[in-house]
């Protein structure tokens, strides 16, 4: 939408005529326009601003204060005298009431040529908090914030190198919002930088809510339901991103940033494997891995198994499994469909409830119902074990878009081992592994270190290695350093009764 | 980039909606799933009675197992036979043992065994064995421990002492190599039944599918040593208490007698067998066993040197009797379950070795035996 004004010398002009056409034309009578006409030594001056928008108390005490202190009264002393830093002249009206809305405050003396504004904005921002969504044990806690200034503050603080590059982008026609490109100019790969900056300089969108919605605006493949760009609201992630030497986009008014290029593996990876000794990183990763592929494979395998394969239940598991199935009315496939089903519903009824009544809601759906659905022989207890299980593996994900990506992608493949079996399920699979394969991240594998093989890079994204061994940053990144620091040398170890 | 071909997609998953109904459901709860089958034949009406052991599931009867008796000519109409008497679909996907009365395991098992074979949905880990009184009858006896059916119980009692090295592993892929491998006939074991529990009995000799004789628990031990390895073995000999005169420790209350017996474990053996003049049939089978001794009946001091040697060539001695005595039955039974014939194949050149070249001359082979015995450990004997 653009604003039409006529393009004629507007000022000099009557202060009531000013107010009027601002109040008419710019704002169609707004109740919110504040302003307010001050005499002195036979001149006028008034002084126009949003009620909301503007720091009050700087206003009365920096802006007017200073007005009515000024003994000389003209535009060239107010710029002088006012201490506010960013103000402006301008000669238009659409071009006030714009700075209005950014939280200025207009002053304008009788018979001046031009309009002053002093911008002073009233920011609401809260305090950096711990991060909530991605939850720490062991490690720092802050969190992103909604206000850029804040974010950017917090990066600076954790990245103290004159590297370290923000390039800035206004993305969002009807509602723009600042962007915020980060990375590390002596580390970051130039054609990723050269990438990135292509994609958000070529997008042409009415608005972008967070930073969310930028990722899916700029992401590689929408179609694939595998998250492509990292997420994050923890500052210290970020920053480790980008001394990998991967890039990140901070969103005005988001608390959480963007990292990319993000491989498939580093969604299952969080900063505390990093904070922990390596053996116990090295352990939860491997461990949230194997969750992932329990979670995917888990509930399929049991439909399968019951309806076609028989043959391959151990004997000790059979007359168990057999009993189990005896009260269930219906085929194996359609009783694993309504158990997912039923803890889908309850994982989304807890997300959706305040936190209090969502822990009755989990104590409910779990165990009333899930007693209550055996009893009435809707399913079986082992199903009910094993799918429990793999919702369990699945939250073990520290990214939220994978870990639901993961629930996700159960459903077609329990229709797929319903319908054709062990077939179906190895057709999906291949499926599956043929699109990781194929994914790109901002034109970098997605796959990797699986795929291209990279055997240097799995000591950075499925295993890890003490931090003196590993020395070098991931290859995938293509990072202008490799090496972090140089390998130190062994040293002579004395005894220990020595 | 490549365009993506949606064609192609659309060709695919077509073909896959349409092949759904290509694969047959077997949904576990409606199932009859068969463990154990048990084969005799009626001598009046030349038919085969079977006794299938299944599992059918009912929420109601906590004990699942079943046993239903069906008659026919061949294996798959036993089974479909069965399923007349069945509410279930009676698969055989989970089948553990078969078992062969002794009517129809000296007429020839194979033509049961061949369908197994064409059934890519049976194990071939499932074991063959052959009872020494109608199936009927040792199936249904009630004694089977804490397995969930008998079938199970046959499968759990024949793996233990597998396991245990006390008998040769039969599995229906063993059988079924050396059946069909010129030179090497196919061993079973012989099951009992005793105070109405099932067990081993002794092991059987086939020549190729037929039932001729078998060997005694004992006897299997000498049978294993050239046949098999053993890692984990035992076996007791009875040695002359005089050899060993000098070295006795006295006893408080002298039990005496003239007889000593030793236990030896912990046996591992390798056995090679060597063809050493192929026209004169002339073999020679070298047998390196190490084991120690766990049991004598008498004291003997076994840290001086010469009592163990003593010992080590008396074991030698009794194994090499016992080898020839067992090898020396196998050609009276002509029945080659060593393998000299697939080592006398490997040295002729030319036509391979026909399983009834093999009958002919396997009676007629020359073995020698190199039997060398090493005690390793002998135990703190204080």
């Amino acid at each position: 939408m653009k604003r039409r004004f006529k393009k004629s010398s507007y000022f000099p002009c009557k202060l009531e005529q000013l107010e009027q056409d601002l109040k008419d034309q710019y704002f169609h009578a707004s109740p919110d326009l504040a302003s307010k006409i001050i005499h002195h030594d036979g001149k006028r001056c008034i002084i126009v601003f949003i009620d909301y928008l503007v720091d009050k108390n700087y206003l009365y005490n920096q802006v007017i204060g200073e007005i009515q202190h000024t003994p000389k009264w003209d535009h060239k002393t107010f710029k002088d005298t006012i201490p506010v830093s960013d103000s402006k002249q301008h000669t238009e009206l659409n071009a006030i009431g714009d700075e209005l809305l950014e939280g200025a405050a207009c002053v304008y003396v009788e018979g001046e040529q031009n309009c002053l504004t002093f911008l002073i904005p009233r920011v609401e921002k809260r305090q950096p908090d711990r991060a909530e969504t991605e939850s720490l044990i062991f490690g720092p806690k802050v969190s992103f914030t909604e206000s850029l200034d804040t974010n950017l503050n917090l990066i600076h603080k954790r990245m103290d190198t004159s590297s370290l590059k923000v390039e800035k982008f206004v993305i969002g026609n009807t509602v723009p919002t600042e962007v915020r490109m980060v990375y590390l100019e002596d580390l970051a790969n130039e054609d990723n930088v050269q990438e990135l900056r292509g994609r958000l300089s070529v997008l042409n969108v009415d608005d972008v809510l967070d930073s969310s919605t930028l990722t899916q605006l700029i992401e590689d493949n929408s179609y694939s339901i595998f998250p492509q760009f990292l997420t994050t609201e923890l500052p210290d992630r970020f920053c480790y991103s980008l001394k990998e030497g991967r890039l990140g986009i901070l969103v005005d008014k988001s608390g959480s940033g963007i990292v990319t290029p993000s491989s498939f593996f580093s969604f299952f990876q969080t900063t505390e494997d990093n904070y922990t000794r390596w053996n116990m990183g090295a352990f939860t990763r491997l461990l949230r891995i194997i969750a992932m592929v329990i979670s995917i494979t888990l509930t399929p395998t049991y439909v399968a198994a019951l309806t076609y394969h028989y043959e391959i239940i151990p004997d000790a598991l059979l007359v168990s499994l057999g009993h189990s199935r005896t009260r269930v009315p219906f085929p194996p496939l359609l009783e694993a469909l309504i158990l997912e089903f039923l803890i889908e519903l309850i994982r989304e009824a807890g997300a959706r409830l305040p936190t209090k009544v969502g822990q009755t809601m989990g104590i409910v759906g779990g165990i009333v119902i899930g007693q209550a659905v055996v009893q009435a022989g809707f399913t079986s207890n082992i199903l009910i074990i094993i799918v429990a299980l793999s919702a369990l593996a699945s939250f073990t994900t520290p990214s939220y878009l994978m870990g639901s990506a993961i629930r996700i992608i159960r459903f077609p493949l329990m229709i797929f081992a319903g319908l054709w079996g062990f077939v179906g399920l190895v057709f999906s699979f291949a499926f599956i592994a043929i699109h990781l394969v194929k994914q790109r991240s901002l034109n970098r594998p997605y796959f990797v270190p699986v795929y291209p093989f990279q055997p240097r890079d799995i000591d950075n994204s499925i295993f890890r290695l003490p931090f003196l061994h590993s020395n070098k940053r991931a290859y995938s990144n293509k990072p202008k350093r490799i090496q972090r620091f140089p390998k130190p040398k062994k040293q002579k170890k004395s005894d220990i009764d020595e | 980039m490549r365009k993506t071909n949606y064609l192609g997609i659309i060709f695919s998953l077509l073909i896959l909606i349409t092949s759904t109904s290509c694969i047959e459901p077997n949904i576990i709860e409606e199932l009859g799933i068969v463990t154990a089958y048990g084969f005799d034949q009626n001598e009046d009406t030349q038919e085969i009675e079977g006794t299938v052991v299944l599992y059918q599931f009912n929420p109601d009867i906590t004990d699942a197992s079943q046993i239903i008796h069906s008659d026919g000519k061949t294996f798959d109409t036993i089974r479909s036979n069965a399923n007349k008497q069945s509410g279930y679909q009676i698969v055989n996907g989970q089948l553990q043992t078969i078992l062969f009365g002794p009517s129809i395991s000296e007429e020839g098992i194979f033509p049961y065994l061949d369908t197994i074979e064409r059934n890519a949905a049976v194990s071939d880990m499932l074991y063959v064995a052959v009872a020494d009184q109608p199936t009927r009858d040792l199936m249904s006896a009630s004694n089977y421990e804490e397995a969930p059916n008998i079938g199970i119980y046959l499968h759990r009692l024949i793996e233990t002492a597998v396991k245990n090295e006390v008998i040769i592993s039969s599995t229906f892929h063993e059988f079924m190599r050396s059946y069909f491998r010129a030179g090497l006939d196919p061993v079973v074991p012989i099951l009992t039944v005793e105070d109405n529990k099932v067990e081993v009995n002794s092991i059987g000799a086939m020549q190729d599918d037929i039932l001729v004789g078998t060997y005694s628990m004992d006897e299997i031990f000498y049978a294993r040593l050239i046949r098999d390895r053993f890692k984990q073995g035992r076996t007791e000999l009875t040695m002359d208490l005089n050899d060993f005169e000098g070295y006795i420790a006295e006893y408080v209350h002298d039990p005496r007698g003239d007889e000593m017996h030793v236990v030896l474990d912990q046996l591992g053996s390798t056995a090679t067998i060597r063809v050493v003049d192929i026209d004169a049939l002339a073999f020679e089978v070298d047998i390196k066993l190490d084991g120690r001794v766990i049991e004598l009946s008498h004291r003997i001091n076994l840290d001086e040197p010469e009592p163990l040697h003593k010992m080590e060539r008396e074991v030698e001695r009794q194994i090499e009797e016992n080898l020839t005595k067992v090898v020396e039955k196998s050609q009276e039974l002509n029945s080659d379950i060593f393998g000299f014939g697939t080592k006398y194949n490997n040295r002729t050149r030319g036509q391979p070795l026909t399983s009834e070249e093999w009958r002919d001359l396997f009676p007629n082979i020359e073995v020698d035996y190199n039997v060398s015995v090493e005690i390793k450990r002998f135990g703190i004997v204080q």
